[in-house]
């Protein structure tokens, strides 16, 4: 039976953190109304590729800014799959007893509500 | 010290205020904003927190978020990865909705409120765990969550003792007993989030002749219980779908929204529902042998499953079990602020949840001022001796009357509040609610309200049910009795009633029981079909209004269609 195709187990968290840190840390240097711009575009962009192409004559510096997140997208979250896929580590099929995860010290818990994650 | 939980983001956004560890006020975006299942900011809900306490948003000393936003954010991220590049289109559905608002709530929290305090943040399925064992009646117990999805974990069990909560063991993303059911809700063409007691109603109905596939096929099951899904039958973690080819070539065709229902759609439900039910007994009782506890706490949406609630106690060595009304998301807001105030700081537990009565309540001059404002028949009774005796005869007549009192119910059951009420004993009362009244499908049952005392005499169960989340066989000698509420496989999901939890309910059931020997009511939810349940007496008006329902009885008014009717 495979199950392990699931999302998460065993990527290179690395390049998942990287490119994370990349999609953050621009959405975090944006001014909150050039964030939400930003947003709406990428919907745009991305739903309506044939009006984005006509904006892309109107308004080209605003396409550009579009444009970024999608390369985001391709070289971050696509950069990540393929280092997964050839730099992670080689998994074969696994005969577990059980499939129950420890959660680790409840005190974590505790003292990390402050923090986001 | 006063504590704001809060949750939004996924479904079912909620508040909840605590003043000095008691809980105030608790109620569900929904019911305000009229978006059933909204996830939208909770501002009306926070508002009405608020007021109730008589504060403004900076005498707040904390607000407390449900779930840990970036933790969330990664599982999306790995998930986009390992599904890329096939994850593209839930990628530009999400991605945009993340980088405006769910990556920055503090920040959209002190926006859209104007609050400087502290905001703080808890775990998805602790937030669960808390909002079930922090308000249960229990010093300790065995604690048992389980939803879609939190931030990574699906299902978590461990143990609560006095002021903590432990959860010891998990299982993750994608391997999801709630998005089990979802996609099979979806495959039956109901709404995911939404449909799932739908499924649940529809396998009284069927024979679970798929059972073996689910557990051959669609899922690897350890004999604790911990299990894996099968990914190749779901795309739920890569696009917007919830199913994939292989579940269709499996199963056949889904269902089409509003479509017929055959034989092939009532027997996956009770393939699905047996199936995880035995999942929920094998886990329960590997974690009764685990903690060697008699008592049982359980949250998250999985909770609300009556059905396999009923088999926790039933089939395992658990004596007791407590299960918050508002096991889904939105008492994630109640989980978030209970853990805060005894986990974080450490505060003794003095509050124990009586009843689901935290919402507003209709004032009488409102209601009468609407009432004469639109020239609405009604009477007002100064005698509530009087309006109980009225209402018990309008049902006893086989009229269905709309009830409206005091605080609205946190949660989604109608717990005597918010309800429409019925004869349980008309055979036909079914039928005609579900076609005339809440203009929904016809399998659909209805849930009977009994008196707590007198529970034994007409249902098979052993422990009390005040949330209307156990179902219980209806004993033999009753079922031909209470036909309106008595589901084709013999069962009911019951709602006990105690004089000191609601004395006005109680006091309508006594006088029902006194006219026909019968202490039950057929008890359902004060909507239609797709809105949520009324919030105050102007939803309750539309909906009396827009329906065949006979009768409205709103705080001490008895209202009419027609002057003189009823009486």
């Amino acid at each position: 039976m495979k199950t392990d195709t699931a999302a998460g187990r065993g990527l290179g968290s690395l390049w998942l953190r990287l490119s994370g840190l990349a999609l953050v840390l621009l959405s975090l240097a944006l001014p909150y109304r050039l964030r939400w711009r930003w947003a709406y575009a990428l919907n745009f962009i991305l739903n309506r590729p044939r009006a984005s192409g006509a904006l892309l004559l109107k308004k080209p510096s605003q396409w550009l800014n579009h444009a970024l997140l999608g390369v985001i997208y391709f070289i971050g979250i696509g950069g990540s799959w393929l280092a997964a896929r050839f730099l992670g580590p080689k998994r074969g099929p696994r005969e577990e007893r059980t499939f129950w995860r420890d959660r680790g010290d409840p005190g974590g818990y505790d003292s990390g509500m402050d923090d986001q994650f | 010290m006063l504590i704001l939980g809060v949750s939004f983001m996924y479904h079912d956004s909620a508040a909840a205020i605590l003043c000095d560890g008691k809980v105030v006020a608790a109620a569900a975006e929904e019911r305000f904003s009229r978006q059933k299942h909204s996830l939208e900011f909770p501002e009306q809900s926070i508002a009405y927190c608020l007021r109730e306490c008589g504060i403004e948003v900076n005498d707040l000393d904390f607000l407390v978020f449900y779930e840990k936003p970036l933790l969330k954010f990664e599982r999306i991220l790995m998930t986009h990865i390992d599904s890329f590049p096939e994850g593209f289109g839930q990628f530009r559905e999400a991605m945009p909705l993340w980088l405006r608002w769910k990556l920055f709530i503090p920040e959209l929290v002190r926006r859209r409120l104007g609050y400087t305090g502290r905001i703080l943040f808890a775990d998805h399925h602790y937030a669960h765990a808390a909002s079930s064992f922090f308000a249960s009646p229990f010093d300790e117990a065995a604690v048992l969550t389980a939803d879609g999805v939190g931030e990574w974990t699906t299902l978590a069990r461990g143990a609560g003792r006095g002021n903590r909560v432990n959860l010891t063991k998990e299982l993750r993303y994608p391997h999801s007993l709630g998005l089990l059911y979802s996609a099979v809700t979806a495959f039956l063409g109901f709404r995911v989030n939404g449909g799932e007691g739908k499924v649940m109603g529809l396998a009284s109905y069927g024979e679970p002749r798929f059972a073996r596939v689910f557990q051959e096929e669609i899922l690897d099951i350890r004999d604790d219980g911990s299990f894996r899904l099968n990914m190749d039958y779901f795309l739920f973690h890569k696009e917007l779908v919830m199913y994939g080819p292989k579940f269709v070539s499996r199963f056949g065709p889904p269902r089409a929204p509003d479509g017929p229902i055959t034989r092939r759609d009532e027997d996956l439900a009770a393939s699905l529902q047996s199936v995880v039910e035995e999942l929920c007994v094998r886990i329960a009782r590997s974690l009764q042998r685990e903690t060697r506890l008699k008592r049982l706490c359980v949250a998250g949406g999985v909770g609300l499953n009556s059905k396999m609630n009923r088999r926790l106690i039933a089939d395992t060595d658990f004596k007791e079990i407590f299960i918050q009304p508002a096991a889904g998301d939105d008492g994630g807001a109640l989980g978030a602020a209970l853990l805060l105030y005894h986990q974080r700081l450490g505060r003794p537990r003095d509050w124990v949840m009586q009843n689901a009565y935290l919402g507003p309540e209709c004032a009488p001059a409102d209601i009468r001022r609407t009432l004469q404002r639109r020239r609405i028949a009604h009477e007002e009774f100064h005698d509530p001796d009087r309006l109980l005796d009225r209402a018990a005869h309008d049902l006893a007549a086989g009229r269905i009357v709309g009830w409206v009192q005091g605080r609205m119910e946190y949660g989604p059951r109608a717990l005597g509040n918010r309800s429409i009420l019925a004869d349980p004993r008309a055979s036909g009362m079914k039928d005609i609610l579900n076609r005339k009244v809440k203009h929904r499908e016809p399998f659909r049952p209805f849930a009977p309200a009994v008196l707590y005392e007198k529970m034994g005499e007409y249902f098979d169960l052993e422990v009390e049910s005040p949330y209307m989340l156990l179902v219980a066989d209806v004993r033999p000698d009753q079922r031909d009795r209470l036909p309106a509420i008595t589901y084709v496989d013999g069962t009911a999901r019951v709602q006990s009633v105690r004089r000191e939890h609601n004395p006005r309910f109680h006091g309508l059931l006594s006088r029902f029981g006194e006219l026909t020997g019968v202490p039950v009511l057929l008890n359902t939810s004060l909507n239609t079909r797709g809105q949520p349940i009324a919030c105050d007496h102007h939803d309750a008006l539309e909906c009396f209004l827009n329906t065949d329902m006979d009768i409205l009885v709103a705080g001490d008014f008895y209202i009419t269609k027609h002057p003189g009717a009823g009486s």
